[in-house]
């Protein structure tokens, strides 16, 4: 709500321009300039570069009138004006002119400033007669026909509704045909910021899109009159009336919704899953993830994310996901641009991704558009908001373990604007509760996001993107322990012309950990290991005419591996220096869709990417005997490459097809198939994600992952839309995925080829999706029933797992019930409380006890061939804003809960160990109570 | 290894700051399995001596079945034979040292009623002497003790260790009196000295797989091996402590599996641990393949060190959990049986100033046997 007195006193001045607002639309055609009534009085003024704002207040106590307008119309203007004793019409119309604004003044000494039209203050004659379609017709003849020039320079945001734009340039005579492209960006009134998804769309005949990450929107339509209408969740709904004569642009700003308790906003044309055709994808904006009770408090993105249908993980305090039967390593992570390798903060408890700075999230796990690539399973694309560009604001958080601050704000205002915001922890005190001999342990972590939008011009906007995080821990004093993320993106959008835009990304990726311990002299050592990616990827977008819109591009990918070094610390360590060799590899990918609108209602969507790998030199690579298994016995030799050359080249076509046919305006149904291959790999023979998880290439000994999956799913709304209903069922197949032979070494390993296994997964399930994102309840529910099964079956590989049966994978729940709820009470005032069940996960239990080493010990046989204890677990928040008052300088809210409400004892894993002699059985829960958290949030401007 | 422990241990620390750990009860019934579990060392030093026992399933009885009236023998590369005796109690022990050649190598071949069974050929590995064996107490009062030892000809690479300790514990009070209740009349009699409960002595031996490799170093040096661990205020560093380590070479297949078989049986359960998987070792079924056998011969030399420890060299050495002696039982025969017969006091002075009168303690106080061990003394015990 951005309409404001001039003076707070006036309290009731926002319903009465709410009000006036309503008749000016109901009456678009009257205009009521100053009649100057009562401007008799002597206005005196002596002023330079004032704004607005103050030349009005200053008039107001020289004559007594009161003056009501919305402060963003006003914001951008200054003033030089000087005026001796000179009447108040004349000094109004003086700081008026060369402005868009127009006033009116109201019998009782009212004085309403606009944009464009001037408001009618007295109602139109025949009010209270019942208006004839005769006169609605006459009111439309007489709307204002204006030119809409932007390349003029004139700055003129389209903020009223009822003022005609005109796209093109305005021909004589009949009425033009033809088809024309309008493209321009949407923001946020306020911020300057660009609103992502907003539905923009005309009636007749029914033609939409939504704007992109970047707000930016572009749309065929008929030449002529239309209304273009626009949606998007969060923000006032509105309207532009436009005469289309050619191409053209319109920007519009979009003002925030105040949420109001009373009203339910219903709507056609949400950015709805009905409509779409991409398959498979859920986006979650910040507000949505905000409102989901996470364990201390912090909003927690990788959490929500969990709740979704089809995304598991191993165990609670665990990020890695697993998308529709995928391993946690086939999920591509994408912050903006970078790829984010460890997604966890303290072993798994918080992600690393600071909810103060990201704006949405969006989850692809079926149709993955052929832009992306390079993973098997899904694509996480988490979006980072850009910095306000009108003014600087902040915010900051503090919780049990975590604060946070962000701050905001134009470095050129309405050009170039920052966000920057950093996270740090205080956990040590946690550590106090821990055994005597552990006392002296400490652990922390921050992460800091810096992202600077810059808008060239009209047709060029740059962004920047720089991440840091950094987790320590120091156990006991004498083992060390730290990882990190270090991303830097530059992107360039360019604008070529209506139709044709694209964008330009190039950046750096590290991921890095060590190990270090000096406990004992002679063997203290350092252990480490990175990943450091260059990449540039371009990206097109081509509107070829109303049917037809391509998208296309190249990306290259080099990584550079150090998989492992072991380095002796201190005088006395006899650790001999071990390094891994470096590997270097090329991935590169050309590709081109199409998204075909065949009719109204069947569109179809095909894209093919052709990706090629190339393992590049200097390496020694290990040779084996054809045929036999790779192990020690079977290396015939070593074959030694340069640098650069080109040691082994991967590639082929990946496809991604997706259709969807529109039964009737709120049912329809999609199908899709697509095909991934995965060059790189995460060794990890742990059951989760662990920080220190290494990343191996594809070489000549270890082969791309590849996989393919169909899908098919049916899609409804009901209740006008408010709830969106899908129904997806999918069968997923992966060939030669990593496993591991019993007893695997996988750090330091100069031969690992002879370790891993390649395997053979499949998956297949059904998810089902209830959402509800609007009204006083809110949330969703999600249903999923899915098998992941794996198998080695092939003794050329070595050794037979389960005896080359398939057995589940990890992270194989059959059922997974997840429901998230908010219910709004008033204003100030909402509760949340989710709940979640899933079948426990599968593990190796033990069949037998034998005596070994003077203990009794668990003697395990099959893989996966029994399951822990189901889960459940039931979590409740209450959000408390502080007061609602706009202009206010601070802002507060408190975030207060409980996690594992129930105070269940989910085990997180099952085990048996040898203690004393004797083998012990223990289930083992993370959160064994239920854990309160408190967190209080202030925003600043 | 290395990496998980680390990420273990840390792990547990969330699990113990938030979490919490309840016994587990498996609901699924286990197959009867009855493998083969071999475990010795073909020793050229010392005697050589293999256990033969079979697995059972999981819950159930955990008395483990011993496999005897086997025949067992050594078998040299040279196919010399050293047949070993069957002691009872699935032990099969040669009588005194093998006269085996360290340039050959070894297996071993059992023959069960209905089956043979025959390990790889392995090498015979020679271990180099224990330089020391150490301890210390940390700031948490913790004694450490550590084994030290180096090859300088960088051969050994795999060490594992073992060891059997012994530790005096005595009772809170030295009885000298007990209650016969089983003759007539029931009296207070002075205990003879083979009833008496003062001193104790508990043997025991290693629970856990001790093992390091030096595969990483410059030179062949162990320093500072922990061998076990002792927590503060601890019975058994009451009195006097001993324990004896024995150092084995060991190959890297023999390492490799202990290796699994410790991540397998003693990792502390988190999800960052690797997951459990089937051991194999390097004895098969000569008469039906595929039958899993669990067990690693190895041989070669064993060395072995002993050291002690005094309780006045500890700092915060064990103290006495007994109450003072002050429960006053009287000379009366009712009071005798009441207190003596069937409450859980005994004996320990009488008191003229008190009509002779009986100072008691709790039962417990007296015999060191309630806290295991027994009454005979090694024979190695100094005094």
């Amino acid at each position: 709500m951005t309409a404001s007195p001039v003076n707070p006193i006036r309290k009731y001045t926002r319903t009465f321009i709410l009000c006036v607002s309503l008749l000016s639309a109901w009456w678009p055609g009257s205009r009521c300039l100053a009649q100057g009534a009562q401007g008799r009085e002597k206005v005196t003024l002596d002023l330079h570069k004032a704004t607005m704002d103050t030349v009005l207040l200053l008039v107001e106590q020289q004559t007594g009138y009161r003056f009501f307008y919305d402060t963003a119309d006003l914001d951008t203007n200054r003033i030089d004006i000087t005026v001796n004793q000179e009447p108040y019409t004349k000094v109004l119309a003086n700081i008026f002119s060369g402005t868009d604004l127009s006033y009116s003044i109201d019998k009782y000494g009212h004085v309403f400033v606009v944009k464009g039209e001037a408001i009618a203050t007295d109602l139109p004659p025949a009010f209270f007669d019942k208006t004839t379609a005769a006169q609605k017709a006459d009111v439309a003849a007489n709307d204002t026909v204006r030119d809409y020039l932007e390349e003029a320079g004139k700055k003129v945001p389209a903020t009223i509704e009822n003022k005609l734009f005109v796209i093109g340039d305005k021909t004589p005579g009949p009425p033009p045909r033809g088809i024309a492209n309008l493209v321009g960006y949407a923001r946020d009134a306020k911020t300057g910021e660009p609103v992502v998804g907003a539905s923009i769309w005309i009636d007749n005949p029914r033609i939409g899109t939504y704007s992109d990450r970047y707000g930016y929107y572009s749309l065929s339509l008929p030449k002529g009159r239309h209304s273009l209408n626009i949606q998007s969740i969060g923000m006032r709904d509105t309207r532009r009336l436009i005469f289309v004569y050619g191409d053209g642009k319109l920007n519009i700003d979009l003002v925030t919704q105040v949420m109001t308790l009373k009203k339910v906003i219903v709507s056609a044309e949400k950015v709805s899953n009905v409509k779409r055709t991409e398959m498979g994808v859920q986006k979650l904006d910040i507000k949505t993830i905000k409102q989901v009770p996470v364990v201390f408090g912090e909003a927690d993105v990788m959490r929500v994310v969990m709740t979704l249908p089809g995304v598991k993980t191993v165990g609670e305090s665990s990020t890695g996901l697993n998308v529709r039967g995928g391993s946690a390593d086939q999920n591509l992570v994408l912050f903006n641009d970078a790829t984010i390798y460890n997604t966890a903060h303290f072993f798994g408890m918080f992600s690393v991704f600071n909810p103060e700075v990201v704006k949405d999230v969006e989850l692809y796990k079926s149709s993955i558009p052929a832009r992306f690539g390079g993973r098997l399973s899904s694509v996480l694309d988490i979006s980072s908001r850009e910095g306000n560009k009108k003014a600087i604001t902040g915010s900051a958080g503090l919780g049990l373990l975590t604060s946070r601050l962000n701050i905001e704000g134009p470095l050129i205002k309405d050009k170039t604007s920052f966000i920057i915001g950093g996270r740090t922890t205080y956990a040590n005190w946690l550590l106090q509760d821990l055994p005597a001999q552990y006392k002296n342990s400490r652990a922390s972590f921050y992460d800091v996001n810096l992202n600077i939008s810059h808008e060239i011009n009209k047709k060029n906007n740059l962004y920047l993107t720089g991440y840091l995080s950094e987790d320590h821990f120091n156990l006991n004093n004498d083992t060390t322990y730290a990882y990190g993320n270090k991303n830097l993106s530059l992107k360039w959008k360019h604008i070529f012309n209506n139709r044709f835009y694209n964008t330009v990304a190039t950046g750096y990726d590290r991921y890095q950990y060590s190990i270090g311990s000096q406990e004992n002299p002679v063997n203290a050592y350092k252990l480490g290991f990175d990943i450091n990616q260059l990449y540039l990827r371009t990206y097109f977008n081509y509107l070829l005419n109303s049917s037809h819109t391509l998208e296309f591009g190249f990306s290259t990918l080099r990584y550079k591996l150090h998989p492992g070094y072991y380095v002796p610390v201190g005088g006395k360590s006899l650790v001999v220096p071990d390094t891994l060799q470096t590997e270097q590899a090329e991935e590169s990918a050309l590709y081109l869709s199409d998204k075909y609108t065949i009719t109204g209602d069947l569109s179809l969507e095909a894209g093919v990417r052709y990706s090629v790998f190339n393992y590049l030199g200097p390496s020694a690579v290990n040779d084996y005997a054809p045929g036999y298994p790779e192990s020690v016995g079977t290396q015939t030799g070593v074959t030694n490459y340069s640098a650069g050359k080109i040691i082994k080249t991967y590639g082929g076509p990946e496809y991604r097809i997706s259709a969807r046919y529109v039964l009737t305006t709120d049912l329809s149904i999609k199908a899709g198939y697509n095909t991934q291959r995965q060059y790189i790999h995460m060794l990890s023979n742990t059951t989760a994600e662990a920080p220190t998880d290494i990343w191996k290439l594809s070489d000549p000994n270890i082969r791309p992952q590849s996989g393919g999956q169909y899908s098919l799913g049916a899609y409804k709304d009901f209740k006008h839309n408010t709830i969106e209903t899908s129904l997806e069922v999918y069968y997923k197949n992966i060939d030669d995925y990593l496993d591991y032979r019993s007893g695997a070494q996988l750090i330091m390993n100069h031969h690992i080829e002879t370790d891993v296994l390649e395997t053979k997964g499949k998956a297949y399930g059904a998810e089902l999706l209830i959402k509800k994102l609007t009204g006083k309840l809110n949330g969703w529910f999600s249903y999923t029933w899915s098998r992941t099964l794996l198998r080695q079956n092939n003794p050329n590989e070595g050794e037979l797992i389960n005896g080359g049966n398939w057995y589940p994978a990890d992270y194989d729940k059959p059922n997974d019930v997840t429901m998230v709820g908010n219910y709004r009470i008033n204003h100030r005032f909402s509760v949340s409380l989710n709940a979640t069940y899933s079948t426990g996960r599968p593990i190796t239990l033990p069949i037998g006890v034998y005596a070994y080493a003077g203990s009794l010990r668990a003697l395990y046989s099959d893989r996966n061939a029994y399951r822990i204890p189901d889960y459940f677990r039931t979590d409740l928040s209450m959000n408390i804003e502080g007061n609602h008052k706009v202009h206010q300088r601070t802002h507060n809210s408190w975030t207060i809960g409980v996690y594992n409400l129930t105070g269940r004892h989910n085990p997180y894993s099952v085990y048996y160990v040898s203690e004393n002699g004797a083998v012990n059985g223990y289930k083992l829960s993370i959160f064994g109570s239920a854990i309160p958290f408190v967190n209080f949030n202030i925003r600043f401007e | 290894m290395l990496r998980t422990t680390t990420i273990g241990i840390t792990f547990i620390f969330l699990v113990i700051v938030w979490g919490c750990r309840d016994v587990y009860v498996s609901p699924y019934k286990s197959p009867p399995t009855g493998y083969l579990v071999v475990e010795g060392y073909i020793s050229g030093n010392s005697v050589t001596q293999f256990t033969l026992t079979r697995t059972v399933p999981l819950p159930g009885d955990p008395t483990i079945p011993t496999v005897d009236g086997a025949t067992v023998q050594v078998e040299g590369s040279d196919n010399s034979i050293y047949p070993l005796t069957d002691l009872g109690g699935g032990i099969y022990s040669s009588i005194d040292t093998l006269n085996l050649n360290p340039q050959l190598r070894y297996r071993l071949r059992i023959q069960t009623t209905n089956d043979q069974y025959l390990s790889d050929l392995v090498p015979y590995k020679s271990t180099p002497p224990i330089d020391s064996i150490n301890w210390v107490q940390d700031g948490t009062r913790q004694v450490r003790i550590y084994a030290n030892t180096h090859n300088p000809a960088d051969t050994t690479g795999y060490y594992r260790w073992d060891f059997t300790q012994i530790y005096e514990h005595d009772a809170g009070e030295d009885g000298v009196f007990y209650y016969d209740k089983d003759t007539v009349p029931k009296m207070v009699l002075a205990r003879s000295p083979s009833m008496l409960t003062y001193r104790c002595w508990t043997t025991s031996s290693s629970t856990s797989i001790i093992i390091a490799n030096t595969t990483k170093l410059s030179s062949d040096v162990i320093y500072e091996q922990p061998v076990k661990t002792i927590p503060p205020d601890d019975i058994q560093l009451s009195v006097l402590y001993t324990i004896l380590v024995r150092q084995y070479a060991i190959t890297a297949d023999a390492y490799a599996f202990l290796n699994l078989m410790q991540q397998n049986t003693e990792s502390l359960g988190s999800i960052f641990d690797a997951q459990p998987s089937q051991i194999t070792g390097n004895i098969h079924s000569l008469t039906n393949a595929g039958e899993k056998i669990i067990g690693y011969v190895s041989a070669g030399t064993v060395q072995q060190q002993r050291i002690w420890i005094q309780r006045y060299q500890v700092l915060d050495a064990y103290s006495d959990p007994c109450p003072i002696k002050d429960t006053i039982i009287g000379n009366d025969s009712a009071s005798l049986w009441n207190a003596f017969g069937q409450g859980p006091f005994s004996p320990l002075v009488q008191g003229p100033s008190c009509g002779n009168c009986w100072l008691s303690n709790y039962k417990d106080c007296q015999d060191c046997r309630e806290q295991g061990g027994v009454t005979q003394k090694p024979i190695i015990w100094p005094n």
